[in-house]
């Protein structure tokens, strides 16, 4: 009975992470570059909310931080392609600059306040089978759930998705067969954004109190995730943010059975999982093998 | 009598000569002055010269606790500014070299390592893993250093000096405090979230104490730093139909938070007792604010912010004067208290004649009854016990600056005096 109330508080927190790992693999899958800056644009979206929820109501400000973050993911993407490099792992090492400033402008302005949404489902919760679930849990796993199967419709059953596919198999064919890249590229940076700042409002959400300055960190929870469900899966994302999730939730969860491994097991948790599934398959669980041709 | 004018100037020099050595009996090796009254001659060590002491702080100003430790340096800072302006301690300016670790150990060994032989002590060490990281330099070096920490872990150390009451004794008092007040009663069952380590874990001794004592039955949950939210430690807490009637807390506010909004939404309405860094006045802007308002009692030996009495309604004033900008925590007040142990250590160095760091050292140990108008009288002459046993309770009030008000003045539960540490 526990461990179905934890599965379920679990789910629900992993499917947040992975609409961040989502980002991450769709930004990687449009240039191959890991986004390290990742956390703070998610928080920049949070706090463009934040900042506007009193005024013109949480909708409004959701759209508007959704808004924000695709836009600052945009201009993320246009210095890293401002450099005069294509090696990608020097552009990998780019965001990480660019984390630092965006992290050190948001820490100074959010300063020692605690972020808030003003989302409608407030504090109120739901029993479900005798475990207490938020309903702000419940909406975002709802919400999630509309948003990843609309990305998958998108990707899988348009044009754009097609072009997207083709530039993250190929780019150079694509690119000969008419494909804008940088079109691409500016695409798959503010749909990563975007789903940064859902998850940043989500994660925000009661029983949170709010994000504060460090919130950003939260993003780099989305790095076991992607790496076990494959860098370059998209399903795979959505698996490894779930697996995340449940794995954080259950140590937790038990955290006092669990007392012999450690202060603060469940946040190392997922990465031992993550590196159990890199032995067993170094691709990740839905990531494509290398192949090599002899 | 005739003396030949070349005598009268022999004479004349000669006076003068034995005078100006009369005044100097310098010592070889050790730099002497006269303080204040001219009269005493003062020994000095490292950090002190003959018109200003230097002192040193080490805090998080831009991390984690970044909040909390700017507010501390601002009490730190009101103190010594306020002794200046009175001529200063021991006739000499204090001055206060702060540091910003960013909550990071590797940052905090190499500022103390710069910092140390500048100094003759340090007035503020926040952060539990930098206290431990230190404290063989602390102990090495023999600078004082007053440790912003009251956990237990951390008696007898030399060089490290503890204030006010320990967190189990906090707790142990918010107990009685809740028994007292018919909150709570004999053979109920009490949930206590807290972090692993040497805050959490050493509270945690201290429910258990009283729970011993007082006939209750404590169910611990532990969390860590990074989960904020507490849904799975708060379905624990309720897990096989327990029925609580009380949380404690000895974690960090936003953990504070999440248990209040889940218990309140959950239609849980019990008192929620937390140790000082338990609670951010930041959270009272938060959706769970009427939840704090209604069920938050605060166990510390500090008082809060907007304490009623004469020593912290002038501290707030002066605060408002100094720092029209700042958001003022619970801390400013313990940050005072703080550079008032460290001014009265100085003091009776400076009368002992001696401003060495072994000179404040044993003076820090001299100081039987400590006042500082905003923390409990202490006793500092035991190393290996806590200056104090008494804790003030807090209750929120979102209107005054800082959150907080103070609902019981400082009292000693007769269970505290039993514990050990």
């Amino acid at each position: 009975m526990k461990a179905l109330q934890l599965l379920l508080l679990g789910l629900s927190l992993g499917s947040i992470y992975s609409l961040i790992a989502l980002g991450f693999v769709a930004i990687y899958k449009g240039t191959k570059v890991i986004n390290m800056a990742h956390g703070s644009i998610l928080l920049t979206g949070a706090y463009v909310v934040a900042m506007l929820s009193p005024h013109v109501g949480f909708l409004a400000a959701a759209a508007a931080g959704v808004v924000a973050a695709a836009v600052g993911a945009i201009v993320v993407e246009r210095l890293v392609s401002a450099a005069r490099t294509t090696d990608h792992l020097v552009l990998t090492t780019l965001t990480i600059g660019v984390d630092v400033l965006l992290a050190t402008e948001l820490t100074h302005r959010i300063g020692s306040s605690v972020l808030t949404m003003g989302d409608p489902w407030k504090d109120r919760q739901t029993e479900i089978m005798g475990t207490v679930l938020p309903q702000a849990r419940i909406g975002a796993t709802a919400v999630s759930v509309l948003i990843i199967a609309a990305f998958f419709l998108v990707f899988h059953k348009t044009n754009f998705g097609v072009r997207m596919r083709a530039s993250a198999d190929d780019p150079r064919t694509a690119a000969l067969m008419g494909i804008d890249q940088r079109r691409v590229a500016l695409a798959s940076w503010a749909i990563g954004g975007g789903l940064a700042c859902v998850a940043g409002i989500f994660l925000a959400a009661f029983p949170n109190p709010g994000l504060d300055q460090t919130a950003g960190l939260i993003a780099l929870n989305a790095i076991p995730a992607i790496i076990i469900g494959g860098l370059d899966s998209t399903e795979g994302a959505v698996l490894g943010g779930l697996i995340v999730g449940v794995t954080q939730t259950l140590v937790d969860g038990n955290a006092s059975s669990l007392h012999f491994l450690g202060e603060g097991f469940g946040t190392v948790a997922p990465y031992v999982v993550m590196l159990l599934v890199l032995l067993w398959r170094p691709s990740g669980l839905l990531g494509s093998k290398e192949l090599n041709r002899v | 009598m005739f003396i030949s004018p070349v005598l009268r100037r022999l004479v004349a020099a000669t006076v003068l000569a034995l005078a100006a050595t009369a005044c100097s009996t310098r010592a070889p090796g050790a730099e002497t002055s006269t303080a204040g009254s001219g009269a005493v001659t003062v020994k000095t060590g490292p950090g002190v010269t003959a018109d200003t002491i230097t002192l040193g702080a080490l805090s998080d100003l831009s991390n984690v606790f970044g909040p909390q430790g700017k507010t501390l340096v601002q009490g730190n800072e009101l103190y010594f500014k306020q002794q200046n302006a009175k001529g200063g301690i021991c006739g000499r300016q204090v001055k206060l070299e702060v540091r910003d670790h960013a909550y990071n150990v590797q940052t905090s060994v190499s500022q103390f390592s710069a910092l140390e032989p500048k100094v003759l002590g340090f007035v503020q060490l926040l952060g539990s893993p930098m206290v431990a990281a230190l404290s063989p330099k602390i102990a090495s070096t023999k600078a004082v250093t007053l440790a912003t920490t009251w956990s237990t872990v951390w008696l007898k150390k030399d060089g490290l000096v503890v204030t006010g009451s320990s967190y189990p004794v906090d707790i142990i008092n918010g107990l009685q405090y809740l028994l007292d007040g018919g909150l709570i009663k004999k053979g109920d069952t009490i949930g206590h979230v807290y972090f692993e380590g040497d805050y959490g874990s050493n509270a945690l001794l201290g429910s258990q104490h009283a729970a011993d004592a007082l006939g209750l039955t404590v169910k611990p949950v532990q969390v860590t730093p990074t989960v904020t939210d507490l849904t799975a430690q708060f379905n624990e807490l309720r897990s096989g139909g327990t029925d609580l009637a009380a949380i404690l807390v000895s974690a960090g506010p936003r953990q504070t938070a999440s248990l209040a909004g889940l218990a309140s939404s959950s239609g849980l309405d019990v008192p929620i007792l937390v140790n000082g860094p338990g609670f951010d006045p930041a959270l009272l802007d938060t959706p769970v604010g009427d939840a704090l308002t209604k069920h938050l009692y605060v166990s510390s030996s500090y008082e809060p912010f907007s304490g009623k009495s004469s020593a912290a309604q002038a501290i707030a004033k002066d605060y408002a004067t100094a720092y029209p900008d700042g958001k003022p925590t619970m801390v400013v007040n313990y940050g005072y208290a703080a550079a008032s142990v460290m001014g009265q250590a100085l003091d009776a160095a400076c009368k002992k004649g001696d401003l060495t760091r072994e000179g404040l050292a044993s003076a820090m140990r001299s100081l039987t009854s400590v006042q500082t108008g905003v923390m409990p009288t202490m006793n500092l002459s035991d190393n290996s016990k806590y200056p104090s046993t008494s804790s003030y309770i807090s209750r929120v009030d979102a209107k005054v600056p800082g959150g907080l008000v103070v609902a019981k003045e400082p009292f000693t539960s007769p269970v505290a005096e039993t514990f050990a540490g």
